[in-house]
């Protein structure tokens, strides 16, 4: 198992038909982004249709999980038993993505560092055998 | 501060014994920065009603028919409702409530321009919103919302704009802003308890920063 963040009463996230792929994925310990086999556009969250073009025809495109901070917010109030707090929840400007952008927690940083375009890498957390959530830690830049 | 002072007046204000001094508003816990507890919105059970009829029938009406010049609805290309979507909008739309295209076809169905509006209900789910709102629909530049604020302009009776005289959602009640309505209704009929004199406009807005609308009321 990998390092653990977060407890075991965070709420879990449920997939759908159109998201399940992107949770397996990442069960595989695999970050993607979904890619429009039409135009190319990239897109998160997963969705049935491309907002570009309009097809439904779509792949999994992997990306390296680097990336930097876009945008965080500093959350005071918890939402499961024993949440860790203060929780930062930040937006992940992810690399090599085509602009796509992640939301996500950081760990592994005092929240008072947290800046603005802050270098960034991917930390997989197995929540459980068949759930995995990606992290975001700080890196050298 | 100010839309807990126009909630002092208001009977039906949950808050409107509550007076709210900045001491009082930066002693509130921070929830996400940098929204504090008293940035953020009431949780109300509560209900209210809207009567839309022709102008005919309205005649005929025991109160007096307030009209509706113009309703938009919308959202620029990237918004969706979901807590993972507005992650990937567009860059120059980011920190901005994204009802600047609403409100320049709002503007435009209702053959009217911010300088006309006499009193406003903005959607104050948190107050970040309500500034971003305030510059969307024009009352002033990008960035301007803060000092706009700050000058008083929303405050009854003196200011610009006076807005959310029933106390909005931060202080009245959180009816998922039809009170705003509501509100804008009696704002325009003279029977809100700050009631603006001789206002003839009155803008309401729902929602920032997800898919939005917004209706302009006038009245005779």
């Amino acid at each position: 198992m990998s390092e653990r963040f977060f407890p075991d009463t965070m709420p879990s996230p449920v997939a759908d038909a159109t998201t399940l792929p992107w949770w397996q994925a990442a069960a595989e310990h695999r970050l993607v982004v979904q890619r429009c086999a039409a135009c190319g556009h990239t897109r998160l969250p997963p969705s049935p249709i491309c907002p570009e073009c309009r097809s439904a025809e779509a792949s999994w495109q992997q990306v390296s999980g680097r990336g930097e901070v876009y945008t965080y917010t500093i959350v005071h109030r918890p939402i499961a038993a024993n949440q860790p707090l203060p929780t930062v929840i930040a937006v992940i400007a992810l690399e090599g993505a085509g602009g796509v952008r992640l939301i996500s927690n950081l760990v592994g940083i005092d929240p008072t560092a947290v800046r603005i375009g802050l270098p960034v890498e991917l930390v997989w957390e197995d929540m459980s055998a068949d759930l995995a959530i990606p992290r975001f830690r700080p890196r050298a830049a | 501060m100010t839309f807990r002072e126009h909630a002092s007046r208001n009977p039906r204000a949950v808050m409107g014994n509550k007076p709210m001094t900045l001491a009082d508003h930066q002693a509130s816990p921070m929830i996400a920065d940098p929204h504090r507890l008293f940035d953020c919105c009431l949780e109300s059970d509560g209900a209210c009603a809207l009567v839309v009829t022709t102008e005919e029938r309205a005649r005929d009406l025991a109160q007096r028919p307030i009209e509706i010049l113009a309703s938009e609805q919308g959202t620029p290309k990237g918004f969706a409702f979901g807590p993972f979507t507005n992650a990937n909008v567009a860059d120059e739309l980011y920190a901005t409530g994204a009802c600047e295209e609403l409100a320049n076809r709002l503007y435009a169905k209702a053959g009217v321009g911010p300088g006309d509006v006499d009193v406003a209900q903005i959607y104050d789910h948190f107050t970040g919103c309500v500034l971003m709102q305030l510059e969307d629909y024009g009352f002033c530049k990008r960035g301007e919302g803060g000092p706009l604020v700050d000058s008083g302009a929303l405050a009854w009776p003196n200011g610009s704009l006076p807005a959310n005289t029933h106390g909005g959602s931060l202080s009245e009640a959180y009816i998922h802003g039809l009170n705003h309505v509501v509100e804008g209704v009696r704002a325009l009929r003279g029977d809100s308890a700050n009631p603006v004199e001789g206002a003839e406009v009155c803008l309401v807005t729902s929602a920032a920063c997800v898919p939005s609308s917004a209706v302009m009321l006038g009245r005779r």
